[in-house]
């Protein structure tokens, strides 16, 4: 007789009012990555593994791109490097027309490493150095200034290279949500953005050419994006009536939330996230109502970082151990850890076993492989009892996991593309001791052999 | 020590709904822990109930021992099970 | 015409007790309209009490939380219609469960399961923290309100608005809190529960009105109800209320049904506030009350238009109903053996309730150990 199928023995006690054995789901499985089985790349690159689908990146450019266009054709996107610098996805957004969006020296070096020119970089950030600021205007890149300092810097620069930089003002304000970010640019409400621009006028050292902002992150509210358009779009109207500038572009910044679900939320973030569409709209509303827009069409630029990049992102991580905590909940551990998804810190993100599932589903915690107590990648999910070797997707993850990542106690998994034509190719390898002491020096009377 | 055959008065049901008449707790199960509870109420021994769940179900001696030890730490979580002092010696003297 | 038998029909929220649903009122007035067809009950839990008391559901079936999202919802329900029964009719009738299925909509018409529910912008625009804006658009007066998202906030409230103040979750609970200390008490609470923004609304003193209605999506109402509640336990549940008629009320309602272009079920709750007299709406709730019964003593069957409508069927507007009519709510306990509700705990679902009550059910453990 052919033996039964074997799932580990489970028991739970049953609480009024606890959840039933449905009432959260069974989480189907998911054994593949664009028709990629995870089997072959776990066997081929490795686990974890970071996995990006180029095909998936391509069609959400292209939705963003149909989405604002519709509401208002002369828009243009600029990547946010911070989101993800890797540079197969920054090529990715390039070929597809985005511009380059850095805040830092080293975002420019990338940006300028991968053909980008000057012309197409938007420089934003607070910590611009005069070095990163004397190559961002020879270059003639568009330079959002945050602070007083770096404005009377960019004049020192204008009289050195004898060159007037390209300038927006980075503008903060209230839209309605929260946290308000005021510590970047100069404030609306209070004006110290209108004296900003009154001051770049009467230097006249700086080409004014666009105001900038960026409200926030992950915001739920399309029309904060209204209110903030609306607000930008009316100091541009008193920037031509009272010093006869037009204003080249309206930098919104980004802030669109992707679909991943806060720790904070009920609703899972494929409902809870309102879609591009809707922030189109605000954004749209707003330009379309705008006098000034009517008569000037300034570009329209947007900064979205997660929007663009989250979904694309999978992390593929296999089960290591499995306890019962003194609690009786059950706990997994994953090979992958907080260290290298950053985001568990906000997100509850979707955890997904790669092969078929037999086990019961019970109360489940589930670890990384660090061994600290901060470890832990999801609280108390409702998971099928998985077996040591089984592997599990971790989604969405695409933005801010492989730039936040941090080295710790082992090397960084590698990074892999899955081609629009199907192929598989590394960008970015795993780490090897080599890489991680390549940068150390032992001094000479430490030295032990 | 304590007895060994709390789990012995649990009334349980074909879908492996279990009630625990002196506590007034419930329980849930899956069919291999269905197994395993009869098996202990049988009687049978560790080594009896390992066996007898690998001649039945499609499942490797190392892994059915594992997680047979986790279900006896759950058990004993839930006050359903302890060790008897003999089986404890036994286990110790190993 | 009543509702043909050959149709099944799915409700939500069984809960009749503490924390009372409208499922179980829901399914009495389609029971009284005359409906002898299949009714299955969905459920979370399998203590929602509705599902074991008499001529209720005939199946009931866990369903995932709302949390879990809409393909968790639509695989289950996939499951139901494959092994077991078709689903003609679905009315949710939880906050929660609502965005959930208006994003499913669609997908469910192409299985033949037909609903009657707002659109998601309506929706949005009924969410607590919007519900302010309401007032700029269309005039609709609503009270104060404001998000807070951590208790720093919490603690600046009383340079912001007069104390005591209402304290909201998102989709559920509210209380009324008197100092800052009760404040972030009760944000502390409903945040673990509900998630942020909590909400904090001006406390406005006065007589608390409810409507039940049913928008046409273009602007009309085709039935309402408005009542007073007359006795309201501590936890703000209605559980006695009585019918009226107040002509400055049902202008209110019409206003809100104009604006909003509302399609669907609402519960409106609306202060008449003592100071001026005005009538403020506190909030639009995206379903069907819990007092719903009382609607068809009045004599409008609010259950039965709804499923009417989501059938299609073209609705003359109902503008009759009886002034004075009250409920008064009554709990009583249901006795049945725990193996029974250890079948739906452990298979997720309950057949024949309607042919076999489980009053009458006999123990099912295999060995009779539990006498
Ligand atoms: C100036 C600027 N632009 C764009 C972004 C991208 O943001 P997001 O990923 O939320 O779209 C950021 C992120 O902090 C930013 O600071």
């Amino acid at each position: 007789m052919a033996k039964k199928s074997y799932y580990a023995p489970t028991i739970e006690r049953k609480v009024a009012g606890a959840p039933g054995k449905f009432a959260t789901s069974v989480p189907s499985y998911q054994d593949n990555i664009d028709e990629i089985p995870i089997k072959a790349l776990i066997e081929n690159y490795g686990s974890p593994l970071f996995v990006f689908s180029e095909k998936s990146i391509r069609w959400k450019f292209k939705e963003a791109q149909r989405a604002f266009s519709l509401h208002y054709p002369n828009v243009k996107f600029g990547w946010s490097y911070k989101t993800n610098y890797l540079q197969a996805i920054c090529a990715t957004f390039h070929q597809e027309g985005a511009w380059a969006e850095v805040v830092s020296g080293m975002e420019y070096e990338r940006a300028r490493l991968l053909g980008i020119p000057g012309k197409k970089i938007i420089f934003n950030g607070p910590s611009k150095t005069k070095n990163d600021l004397l190559k961002a205007v020879s270059e003639e890149a568009t330079i959002n200034i945050d602070h007083l300092d770096e404005l009377f810097l960019l004049e020192e620069i204008s009289v050195e290279l004898g060159k007037k930089p390209r300038v927006g003002v980075r503008v903060n304000m209230d839209t309605g949500i929260y946290p308000q970010w005021s510590r970047f640019g100069f404030n609306y409400e209070n004006r110290e953005a209108y004296r900003a621009v009154q001051r770049i006028v009467t230097g006249n050292k700086l080409e004014l050419i666009g105001l900038h902002t960026h409200i926030g992150t992950f915001i739920l509210e399309p029309n904060a994006y209204y209110i903030a358009a609306a607000k930008l779009l009316n100091l541009a109207g008193y920037i031509e009536t009272d010093f006869g500038i037009t204003l080249q572009f309206i930098d919104l910044g980004g802030g669109i939330a992707s679909n991943n679900t806060l720790c904070e939320q009920y609703l899972p973030g494929d409902i809870a996230s309102p879609n591009i569409e809707q922030y189109a709209e605000a954004i749209g509303k707003a330009f379309n109502e705008s006098p000034f827009c009517r008569k000037n069409q300034p570009t329209l630029f947007l900064e979205s970082g997660r929007a663009l990049i989250d979904e694309a992102g999978y992390l593929v991580s296999s089960v290591i151990g499995k306890k019962t905590l003194v609690d009786g909940q059950k706990a997994l551990i994953l090979d992958a850890g907080v260290n290298i998804l950053y985001t568990s810190n906000w997100y509850k993100h979707k955890f997904t076993p790669a092969q078929p599932i037999t086990g019961t589903i019970e109360n489940t915690v589930i670890y990384g492989p660090l061994c600290m107590n901060i470890d832990v990648m999801r609280h108390g999910i409702r998971f099928p009892d998985l077996k040591i070797g089984d592997a599990v997707i971790i989604s969405p993850v695409g933005a801010y996991n492989v730039t936040q990542w941090m080295q710790f106690i082992t090397y960084r998994p590698n990074v892999v593309l899955i081609t629009v034509n199907g192929d598989v190719e590394i960008i970015r390898e795993k780490e090897t001791l080599k890489d991680i002491l390549h940068k150390e020096k032992l001094p000479k009377h430490l030295n032990l052999s | 020590m304590g007895t060994n055959d709390n789990f012995k008065r649990l009334a349980m049901s074909e879908n492996g709904f279990l009630f625990d008449p002196q506590t007034g707790h419930s329980y849930t199960v899956n069919e291999i822990s269905m197994e395993i509870l009869s098996c202990l109420k049988r009687g049978m021994d560790e080594s009896g109930i390992i066996k007898h769940i690998m001649d039945n179900y499609d499942v490797t001696e190392d892994q059915i021992k594992r997680d047979y030890n986790s279900f006896i730490v759950k058990l004993k979580q839930y006050s359903l099970y302890e060790e008897t002092d003999k089986e404890l010696a036994k286990k110790f003297k190993k | 015409m009543t509702i043909p038998k050959e149709l099944v029909i799915a409700v939500t929220g069984l809960n009749a007790g503490e924390n009372p649903q409208p499922g179980v009122p829901v399914i009495r007035s389609l029971r009284k309209a005359g409906f002898t067809g299949k009714i299955i009950g969905l459920v979370y839990d399998s203590f929602e009490s509705g599902i074991y008391a008499p001529d209720m559901a005939d199946e009931v079936y866990e369903m995932p939380y709302p949390s879990e999202g809409a393909d968790a919802i639509m695989a289950r329900l996939e499951y139901i219609m494959t092994v077991h029964t078709k689903i003609d009719v679905l009315v949710p009738t939880l906050d929660s469960e609502l965005l959930p299925y208006i994003s499913l909509e669609n997908k469910l018409k192409s299985y033949g399961i037909k609903m009657y529910l707002p659109t998601r912008e309506q929706f949005m625009m009924r969410d607590k923290t919007e519900l302010g804006k309401l007032n700029e658009n269309f005039g609709i007066l609503t009270p104060k309100v404001l998000l807070i998202n951590d208790t720093a906030q919490a603690y600046k409230i009383p340079e912001k608005m007069t104390l005591p103040v209402m304290v909201k979750g998102r989709f559920y609970e509210a209380y009324k809190a008197h100092n800052t200390e009760e404040i972030t008490k009760y944000f502390n609470s409903l945040r673990a529960k509900w998630g942020l923004p909590i909400i904090i609304q001006e406390f406005l003193a006065g007589e608390e009105y409810n409507v039940s209605a049913i928008g046409d999506g273009k602007g009309n109402i085709v039935c309402s109800i408005p009542i007073k509640k007359t006795v309201v336990t501590e936890k703000g549940k209605g559980f006695a209320a009585v019918v009226i008629k107040d002509a400055t009320l049902d202008k209110f309602t019409k206003n809100i049904m104009k604006s909003l272009k509302w399609r669907g079920p609402l519960e409106l709750e609306i202060l008449k506030s003592n100071k001026d007299k005005q009538y403020y709406l506190l909030e639009i709730n995206p379903r069907l009350p819990a007092w719903i019964g009382l609607a068809i003593g009045a004599g409008q069957n609010i259950p039965e238009i709804l499923v009417k409508l989501a059938l299609g069927e073209k609705i003359t507007p109902l503008k009759k109903y009886t002034v004075g009519k009250i409920f008064v709510r009554h709990s009583e306990d249901i006795i049945l053996d725990i193996a029974t509700m250890g079948e739906l705990t452990s298979i997720g679902e309950l057949h024949d309730l309607r042919t076999k009550p489980v009053t009458k059910r006999k123990s099912k453990f295999m060995d009779n150990k539990g006498g």
